[in-house]
């Protein structure tokens, strides 16, 4: 049996890569009989019947082609980039956004007048408070409206308007959620992430994070994910991402993010 | 003008050129389905893996670097494919019918030259990742280098599996010869 030490040498004369230098030290250890010639003989006549019994028959390029067309073609139609907003669409989402400023604008003044009414007080003021948080609260819901009724790109779009609100209420933030656990678009549910990432501060938009990471299926919101709960030291998801890890299902790519982003966490 | 490198298309994909990568699969399909059927034999399971690796390379499109090796990366996505859906298949097959994972691979019926045939059978029940080094290296013409960069091991590993797997290959066909004389 020929010594493993000598395998650079050997399968290095398989693949008919060895330097002069090499091929003479192969050539002078087996005459010194260190490795067996006839043994090394013998593998490779294997190694090259290999290409002899060689058959893989006929392949079906157009079917494949075909196949092929249909993945892109849906991957395509998923994929909507965030800056490609038709303009028909952006149209519309501006008809919403006209129709939520001016009922906010009517609800203002309505609540100015009830101010005027009521007088300048303590209770006045709380009043005028009072309404002021509704016009935010209908605002937000006519936004959500439009989103409800829109495209991809449209969705993507309020989604993105909804995180430069100032004073974004709980009933908002479970919208975000409810968009990114169950948007059929892989790019509304990304666009959610990012825009609950600016509400990371709130426990219940962490533990929606970790929630979401058991539920979701594509690699790319799985990784997207994964970096948000690892930018918020968010320490309570590395349970999550451990049964991630073991889940056999889980990508190899998604493995190796998933080992980096528990390492990050613990340090 | 030369045509665009496998890296360039690729990097396209990534930043949203969708279309680009269909001249890689007209670039690649055929060489990946080769690899797939010397693994497995099976021309529908073949065809089914190169749409696979395919769709990975959309899926992750955001995670290539354009570092390295093109076929390299590409090959690397082949690899973890077939180990996943060989260890699906196996699961199940053992779970429905209690048999061993050879029964997988099981090749055709011999053919005229009785010799190539038992090269073929002998390949098949070759350790998996012994005969990926084996087929990567033969066929597919990768060096040792580029293979340990496919297995995610060392190039000594790589070497290592590869001449015991001629060892083992040697092995088999010595005693399925035997059994064909019985």
């Amino acid at each position: 049996m020929t010594e493993e030490k000598y395998v650079h040498l050997i399968t290095g004369f398989f693949q008919d890569s060895l330097s002069a230098e090499e091929a003479k030290e192969l050539q002078k250890l087996m005459d010194e009989g260190r490795i067996n010639r006839s043994e090394i003989e013998e593998l490779n006549k294997v190694y090259t019947d290999l290409e002899a019994a060689d058959s893989v028959g006929s392949i079906n390029s157009d079917r494949m082609k075909l196949r092929f067309e249909k993945i892109l073609h849906e991957e395509k139609s998923e994929t909507v980039p965030p800056n490609a907003i038709s303009s028909k669409g952006a149209v519309i989402f501006r008809q919403y956004w006209l129709a939520a400023a001016a009922s906010a604008l009517i609800l203002f003044l309505a609540g100015f007048s009830a101010g005027l009414m009521f007088g300048t007080g303590q209770g006045a003021s709380a009043e005028l408070t009072a309404v002021q948080q509704e016009v935010e609260r209908i605002k937000n819901t006519l936004v959500f409206q439009a989103y409800q009724r829109s495209s991809a790109s449209e969705r993507i779009h309020a989604v993105g308007l909804s995180s430069s609100m100032p004073h974004a209420d709980d009933q908002l933030i479970l919208i975000l959620i409810h968009t990114m656990n169950n948007d059929p678009n892989i790019n509304v549910r990304l666009a959610s992430i990012d825009a609950l990432r600016s509400f990371g501060a709130k426990e219940n938009v962490r533990a929606a994070f970790i929630q979401s990471l058991g539920m979701q299926q594509h690699p790319l919101v799985q990784i997207s994910l994964i970096d948000v709960l690892v930018d918020l030291d968010d320490r309570e998801a590395v349970a999550e991402m451990e049964r991630l890890l073991a889940t056999e299902d889980t990508l190899p790519e998604i493995r190796d993010r998933l080992i980096r982003g528990i390492s990050e966490l613990r340090m | 003008m030369d045509s665009p490198s496998d890296k360039a298309l690729m990097l396209r994909v990534k930043h949203g050129d969708l279309d680009m990568l269909g001249i890689l699969f007209d670039r690649h399909h055929r060489r990946l389905y080769s690899f797939f059927y010397r693994l497995t034999q099976q021309a529908d399971l073949s065809e089914d893996l190169v749409q696979g690796v395919f769709e990975r390379m959309l899926k992750f499109r955001e995670t290539y670097s354009g570092e390295g090796d093109f076929l390299s990366w590409m090959f690397r996505i082949a690899r973890n494919l077939h180990v996943d859906v060989y260890r699906k298949q196996k699961r199940q097959l053992v779970r429905e019918q209690g048999v061993e994972c050879d029964a997988l691979e099981s090749g055709s019926e011999p053919e005229e030259d009785i010799d190539h045939w038992l090269v073929r059978q002998a390949m098949q029940k070759l350790d998996p990742d012994k005969k990926k080094v084996l087929i990567l290296s033969r066929f597919e013409g990768f060096r040792y280098r580029e293979i340990a960069e496919i297995m995610d091991c060392t190039e000594n590993t790589v070497k290592i599996r590869a001449f015991r797997a001629l060892q083992d290959l040697r092995g088999i066909i010595t005693t399925l010869r035997k059994q064909e004389k019985l």
